[in-house]
């Protein structure tokens, strides 16, 4: 067939990037809520800072995460601030981080979720089909605001964040109130959805972290929406997980 | 070859997705280019459900049946009624019944999603059951013939098999219609502008318009071919994708 064809003739009908709707990939949203309090000065900090320098280059290096993923990062510590607000990887600005103050952990989660809320309001808008988004809650302490209304919000907020496909893991990096981690996933837990405690960090492995992050999200963003995905195996990072 | 017969041309294409081939699983689209018959051209694609353990049969059977009862009914295309196209379509749920029957499956075993079209003189005929759709242009623009049926979550459709099929079978009908592009879901996110539920210009303009020098019905199946294989198209999509095209050919154009 192909000597008929003439070979001056564009390949296909000569289609180019410019021709493709800016909504033609779909999305995976994730929120990062980072602990940035001041226990996580020093080494935590630190390897935090480069799992999460990973996790960005590498994502941005893969062809179709890098048009599907849309990341938002929330860091808290003294105050919560949105350092990045939603962006494809090759968009996003890896901020540096830097610990202090107290963990407003209630109002990070209601910062993310605000976040989410209205992005996936845009891109429904759009017609964009959506994976279900992921939040990642990676902390070494507690909510300082626990008891107070921004908590009781932060909780309700997650839930029902939750009950709509959002999928959660909360990551606990040593000196982290487990109790009140495991309290948070369970009292949001979807009644249809299986248990997910908090996992906690070995030691400071936030790159074997990320990595596991990396790896997981290729898979989705390879898979249809709504198809089930097997996840890596997380005992490179999670401790008393085989 | 009398100008009749060589009204119509047509060319299409199919390829297995990325995520299809890593998973070890066929190309689960299937479409069919029947030759002219009395100044008639049926064409016609189907999209397997994934889920379904016999899509691609569902598939092929779907196109084939659906096509045959086009092609022989009687009368001219524009005179046939609505609730007559709803019997092309029951044609099409006997055969996967039938079928089912025989192999001891269920007619859910066989779903797939449905897209004909068929192409006389002055009249153009487009049905549907689920996603994908049938952009036309017609001598006052490009458009939507039918739309994608979406159900609550991105990934889910109608299918012919479907119970109620009936009311997401989509007819549309055309006086002058000069070309039309028919795809499954896998190329919606390149031909549609979802937000606007209109065709994405850009895109679709580029292969309507290479349509306009008279080309050769194996030309267009290579560009199709070559399209749908372009980076492109398969760093973003990774289903199995079809593309068909039909256009009508100038009076004067050589037999």
């Amino acid at each position: 067939m192909s000597e008929q064809i003439d070979q001056k003739i564009a390949v296909g009908f000569g289609h180019d990037e410019g021709d493709i709707h800016g909504n033609a990939d779909r999305r995976c949203p994730t929120v990062l809520l980072l602990d940035v309090s001041g226990s996580m000065s020093g080494k935590p900090l630190e390897e935090l800072q480069a799992g999460l320098t990973q996790y960005i280059d590498e994502v941005a290096a893969d062809s179709l995460a890098k048009r599907r993923l849309e990341i938002a990062i929330v860091t808290f510590g003294g105050t919560v601030q949105v350092v990045q607000e939603f962006a494809t990887p090759d968009r996003v600005l890896i901020p540096t981080l830097s610990a202090s103050g107290d963990t407003p952990m209630g109002q990070a989660i209601v910062a993310g979720l605000d976040l989410l809320k209205d992005r996936r309001i845009e891109l429904s808008r759009q017609a964009v089909p959506q994976y279900k988004p992921w939040v990642f809650l990676i902390t070494d302490g507690g909510p300082t605001d626990d008891g107070r209304e921004i908590w009781h919000e932060g909780v309700r907020r997650l839930r029902e964040s939750r009950n709509n496909r959002a999928q959660f893991f909360a990551v606990a990096v040593e000196g982290a109130n487990m109790e009140k981690l495991k309290q948070l996933c369970d009292e949001t837990r979807p009644a249809d959805e299986e248990a997910r405690p908090p996992l906690k960090l070995q030691g400071v492995r936030f790159r074997e972290l990320f990595q596991w992050i990396t790896q997981s999200q290729k898979a989705i963003t390879q898979s249809n929406p709504g198809d089930k995905v097997s996840f890596p195996s997380i005992s490179g990072w999670a401790a008393g997980q085989s | 070859m009398n100008i009749a017969t060589n009204l119509w041309s047509c060319a299409g294409h199919s390829i297995a997705g990325g995520a299809h081939i890593q998973a070890g699983l066929p190309c689960q689209d299937f479409f069919s280019l029947t030759s002219v018959v009395d100044g008639r051209r049926v064409v016609a694609l189907a999209d397997g459900a994934g889920s379904a353990k016999c899509c691609k049969t569902g598939a092929r059977l779907a196109v084939e049946t659906i096509i045959s009862a086009i092609a022989s009914h009687p009368g001219s295309l524009k005179d046939i009624t609505d609730v007559a196209a709803l019997e092309f379509g029951r044609q099409v749920r006997h055969e996967l019944i039938e079928k089912s029957k025989a192999d001891g499956n269920e007619i859910g075993d066989y779903a797939c999603t449905l897209l004909a079209a068929a192409f006389e003189d002055d009249c153009s005929y487009f049905w549907q059951v689920g996603d994908g759709a049938w952009i036309v242009e017609t001598t006052q623009g490009i458009e939507c013939a039918t739309w994608p049926y979406k159900g609550e979550f991105n990934n889910q459709t109608a299918f012919i098999t479907s119970d109620n099929w009936e009311s997401k079978w989509t007819p549309a009908i055309f006086e002058d219609a000069v070309a039309a592009l028919g795809f499954t879901d896998g190329m919606e996110m390149f031909c549609l502008d979802a937000a606007v539920r209109k065709p994405h210009l850009p895109f679709v303009e580029r292969i309507f318009s290479a349509l306009r020098s008279q080309p050769s019905e194996s030309e267009i199946a290579l560009r199709i071919e070559q399209m749908l294989t372009s980076p492109v198209i398969t760093e973003r999509e990774d289903d199995d994708l079809t593309l068909v095209l039909v256009w009508k050919n100038s009076a004067n154009a050589p037999g």
